[in-house]
């Protein structure tokens, strides 16, 4: 593991010795990515989860961010519709050079995640005076 | 079935969401990306319906919604949850590279399975998941008679 993006929010996952996560159903959490000149803000929707519940690691170039839901017990209940889906949320991005992995911020809001994801100094544009 | 997906029935709408679905499914199987919103002013957010003795629960997942933006009333046992997600203004039009998440307005009506007490309703909105309680009404709760045997 390269670097590791550390916040209160957030932990580490722990990973097999080969890598692998322990078998677990996901879907991948709608995002929306916008970029501005300093920063790059990635927002995830992932209804159900609380922040202590959430990880977000980045190795190499790979953010990956987990969500796993708290889903409800409904094995008491008669269930006459169900539409949400009752699986853990995971998506990875790569990242580019651009950005600097040690300077990630994320904060949990109403079930939306949001990152912001500093440009590193040598990659902002800057305007060169002229003597 | 006990939940009517919109009052105003638009064909695609169902159709593409259930689309939506089915290529989330797929894709969280086969790494693929999901695709970019498709109807951007007006969505459906998934909806739970469970019941026990004693009261109806309704669940929707709306990430991202405001608890000051959903409207929420029952008339003729239909429970009508409405809402308009209103975009952020910092993320607005700005160097978009990815836009998968749904802002507009929605509307979900749920046929209450039982008479329920209106006035006992109540809503919690948490970590993005709206969540309905109507108590049913003592009447229509089923209950165990005893037979007295002489």
């Amino acid at each position: 593991m390269n670097t590791t993006t550390q916040s209160p929010e957030t932990t580490v996952t722990k990973r097999e010795p080969n890598g692998q996560v322990p078998f677990e159903r996901y879907v991948q959490p709608r995002a929306s990515v916008f970029g501005a000149q300093d920063a790059v803000t990635i927002e995830l929707e992932m209804p159900g989860v609380v922040k202590d519940k959430v990880e977000i690691t980045v190795e190499q170039d790979e953010l990956t961010i987990t969500g796993y839901r708290q889903v409800e017990d409904y094995s008491k209940h008669e269930v006459l519709h169900q539409e949400r889906v009752p699986f853990n949320y995971r998506r990875s991005f790569v990242l580019s050079e651009t950005i600097d992995s040690g300077k990630i911020q994320a904060n949990l809001e109403n079930g939306v995640l949001k990152l912001t994801l500093p440009k590193a100094e040598t990659a902002k544009p800057r305007k060169i005076a002229v003597q | 079935m006990t939940t009517r997906s919109l009052t105003r029935w638009e064909p695609w709408t169902d159709l593409l969401s259930l689309q939506d679905q089915v290529n989330r499914l797929f894709e969280s199987t086969f790494g693929g990306t999901p695709r970019p919103a498709l109807l951007a002013t007006e969505f459906m957010p998934p909806v739970d319906v469970i019941r026990d003795q004693t009261a109806v629960t309704v669940r929707v997942d709306l990430p991202g919604m405001k608890k000051e933006d959903l409207d929420i009333s029952v008339v003729n046992n239909h429970l009508f949850v409405r809402g308009t997600k209103k975009h952020e203004t910092e993320t607005e039009e700005k160097d978009v590279h990815r836009r998968e998440r749904f802002f507009g307005t929605f509307e979900r009506v749920v046929d209450l399975p039982a008479p329920v007490e209106v006035d006992k309703i109540t809503a919690k909105f948490e970590d993005g998941v709206l969540s309905i309680a109507c108590p049913i009404r003592e009447e229509a709760r089923p209950r165990q008679i005893t037979v007295a045997v002489n």
